[in-house]
């Protein structure tokens, strides 16, 4: 049996779970706290960023200041500073205390459009309820893009409400729209990747009290889970280790302000959510365009063992300050 | 699922047709110089070959209809692959071993079979010392580019002297594949959607390597060494695309890429095994030039390669004026044909297509079939990301001129930096 068939059987009785050892596949950097949480401390800050480039082929490390929403308790996938999960119908609280220097709030671009702002040195509490399941992410939508491009982001995974069922949607057994493609949700295990890039000459102005003309941002950093290839390969987060026959879930999450054309190497994935909302004409694909603030959830079949990089291709965006291989890029491996 | 006989074959034509293909599949040593094959009598030919109704299944979607084809002689020759990594307009693998043949449409560009092909580096860092291999752009600038060609003939697209973008390799479904590539220089052949073995995958952070490869960060001027053979099966039918996967920001952005199209086995004029038929092929190939990379100090990626601004905005290798009457590019047909247009974005920019008006049909991508085929009105577009494929479907045509148009987004999606246009005039 095809391990999608026998995930498909396993989800028409919920006890087949417990019988067949399948557990709950949490993302990576969701595990430590292993129950979703209702309240959330964020603490928006400044912080350095260590970005690894390379002049005249020796590697070296830059210093970007940034600024991001930090997690005391639970850190975000790679090296963001915070991330969330939670089950559709649930109440998050989050308690934002910002320490920068402009007012900021707390967005989710599809679900919470709009929240009161947080003035400087002080502190908020924003409530609200997880709606469909799905990727999305959080940032400050009180600055225009300049909290996205300052890497003001975390992922937020919003997993079905029914606990125990590894499915991108509340209901697995969707009717497939072709028999010999059925579109199922359910996998093995999942890894978020949260795309966005910077333009460090924004950073430095922004760090030292300037201002940046948003016209002229072309970004020369960019990260995956905030971290920069070939730092992805380090990260057990980010660097996708499968098992032959399992199913992964890779949930793409565009909080930068480019186009993110990821291409897979040496596998198709079946695009399943654009957004939430359910792909319907595509079957698979070996490149998906992550459009700006687009949330892509994907299914791959591992058909195949080997190693295999996955990048953008805007080759600009798999550089470090115009150098290759660095940035959007990070690697599968299948055994 | 309907079906319709609409092909009425000239029986002058089949013959001719008939004589041209014996000529090809007797000559198994040499490129043949074949006369030109218009639309009619190549595509009459084959049909003449034939098919079996049986053997076509149409897609359930009302606008696109596989097509009858009735036979109207035997297919009593027996072909030969052609090994000599070489093919003229007419002459491919998949027709020569094919036994069940269907409709062949018009190609409308060259390919080269990639069943024993050997190709090579034009260009490449210490190239750019040397003579320098420029690309004419319709301002009349040059543009110096590296390109990886046919071997044999040191050919690029379409049997050209251009070396970028390099030759279209035809593959079959299912049918083994050897390519070696020839390099001094540290290069490989990343075999884009094709899902191969990782060890012919190309990409030296994670396939190996041959020669002073020693590190993720390659130096582009060490050499690679003799050759390298890329050996694996085809993969499923559809369009895909090879590049060199060393400091790929650079070397793709100087040519180092070609298309690959894969034939569902004996359907030549399928897009995919029981899927949608088409009588006129095209390839669209996109992609950009910022022609201060091209230029010396920017031939290794770093500091000074930054930023990419694009200056020129291609289909096919060529800009401007040349794209309204080159016939790799522009398109012409009689109404009612079905016209399959393969979009390949090997480029690093979003584009976006727009037909000047006439409707079509999106059938596969990224060497799959739709799910749910997507029919675009008028007016409507069809965005594609760098990577990725389409297959679009014109079809049936309907009669008019229409002034087609690629247009190139920036980075952040905001703003179209410049535009390729064509024509397609269907009577």
């Amino acid at each position: 049996m095809k391990r999608r068939e026998f995930l498909k059987a396993s989800a028409a009785s919920a006890a087949c779970f417990s019988m067949s050892g399948l557990t709950l596949a949490m993302p990576k950097w969701a595990e430590a706290a292993q129950t979703t949480r209702s309240t959330i401390n964020l603490v928006a800050e400044v912080a350095q960023k260590t970005v690894a480039t390379a002049a005249t082929g020796a590697t070296a490390n830059v210093l970007v200041p940034v600024w991001q929403f930090r997690d005391q308790a639970a850190p975000g996938p790679g090296l963001l500073a915070s991330g969330i999960v939670g089950r559709t119908g649930d109440t998050i609280t989050i308690s934002l205390t910002n320490t920068l220097d402009r007012p900021i709030n707390f967005v989710i671009p599809g679900m919470l459009e709009t929240s009161t702002p947080v003035a400087p040195g002080s502190s908020g509490t924003i409530a609200f309820v997880l709606r469909a399941p799905g990727s999305y992410f959080y940032t400050d939508g009180a600055n225009g893009q300049l909290g996205r491009a300052m890497g003001l982001v975390g992922p937020l995974v919003v997993l079905p409400q029914q606990s125990g069922l590894n499915s991108l949607l509340s209901n697995p057994a969707v009717a497939p729209n072709a028999p010999a493609a059925p579109n199922l949700t359910l996998f093995d295990q999942q890894y978020t990747l949260l795309l966005h890039e910077m333009d460090s000459r924004l950073n430095s102005a922004i760090a030292s009290g300037g201002t940046f003309d948003m016209a002229t941002y072309e970004p020369n950093y960019f990260f995956i889970n905030g971290l920069s290839y070939p730092a992805t390969k380090s990260d057990p987060t980010t660097f996708i280790k499968m098992a032959l026959a399992e199913v992964v879930a890779i949930r793409f999450i565009n909080a930068g302000l480019i186009y993110y054309p990821m291409h897979f190497h040496g596998y198709h994935v079946d695009v399943v959510l654009r957004n939430r909302t359910q792909e319907k004409a595509v079957v698979s694909k070996d490149s998906v365009l992550v459009s700006v603030g687009e949330c892509v959830d994907t299914l791959l079949e591992v058909n195949q063992v080997g190693a295999y990089p996955l990048h953008s291709h805007y080759m600009p965006a798999v550089t470090a300050n115009g150098v290759y291989p660095f940035g959007n890029m990070l690697l599968l491996q299948a055994s | 699922m309907r079906i319709k006989d609409e092909v009425g074959c000239d029986v002058t034509e089949i013959k001719d047709a008939m004589d041209l293909a014996k000529g090809v599949v007797n000559s198994d040593d040499k490129k043949v110089e074949s006369p030109v094959v218009e639309n009619n009598a190549r595509r009459h030919f084959l049909m003449a070959l034939g098919a079996s109704a049986s053997t076509l299944v149409g897609c359930g979607d009302e606008s696109i209809q596989a097509r009858e084809v009735k036979p109207k002689s035997p297919a009593s020759e027996t072909a030969t692959p052609n090994n000599n990594g070489t093919t003229t307009k007419g002459q491919d693998g998949s027709l020569s071993t094919s036994t069940t043949l269907l409709a062949v449409a018009v190609k409308t560009f060259q390919t080269v079979s990639a069943t024993n092909a050997t190709m090579k580096v034009i260009g490449g860092a210490m190239g750019m010392m040397g003579a320098a291999n420029t690309v004419t752009m319709a301002n009349g600038q040059k543009v110096v580019v590296w390109g990886l060609v046919n071997a044999v003939t040191n050919q690029g697209f379409n049997g050209g002297a251009t070396i970028t973008p390099g030759p279209v390799l035809e593959m079959v479904e299912g049918e083994p594949v050897s390519v070696t590539l020839s390099s001094m220089m540290a290069h490989t052949i990343h075999w884009h959607g094709l899902d191969v073995p990782t060890a012919v995958d190309g990409d030296p952070d994670t396939s190996g390597w041959v020669g002073n490869m020693p590190s993720s960060r390659v130096d582009p001027t060490k050499g690679l060494g003799s050759s390298f053979a890329y050996i694996f099966t085809a993969p499923p039918a559809g369009t895909y695309y090879y590049h060199c996967h060393v400091d790929t920001v650079v070397h793709m952005e100087m040519g180092m890429m070609g298309s690959i199209v894969v034939r569902p086995p004996g359907g030549e004029s399928l897009v995919y095994a029981n899927g949608p038929a088409f009588d006129k092929e095209y390839i669209w190939q996109l992609h950009t030039f910022d022609s201060t990379w091209h230029k010396s100090g920017h031939i290794v990626s770093g500091p000074a390669n930054v930023r990419y601004r694009p200056d020129f905005f291609m289909i096919n290798g060529m800009d401007g004026g040349n794209l309204l009457t080159d016939t790799t590019v522009a398109v012409t047909a009689s109404a009612g044909q079905a016209v399959l247009i393969r979009l390949v974005n090997f480029g690093y920019l979003t584009a976006e297509v727009w037909l000047g008006g006439h409707t079509f049909s999106i059938v596969a991508s990224d060497g799959r079939p739709m799910r749910k085929n997507v029919v675009k009105k008028a007016a409507e577009t069809l965005i594609i990301g760098a990577g990725e494929r389409y297959e679009i479907l014109l079809g049936p045509t309907t009669p008019g001129t229409f002034a087609p148009e690629v247009r190139y987004y920036n980075a952040l999606g905001t703003l179209v930096l410049g535009k390729a246009a064509t024509s397609l005039v269907v009577t």
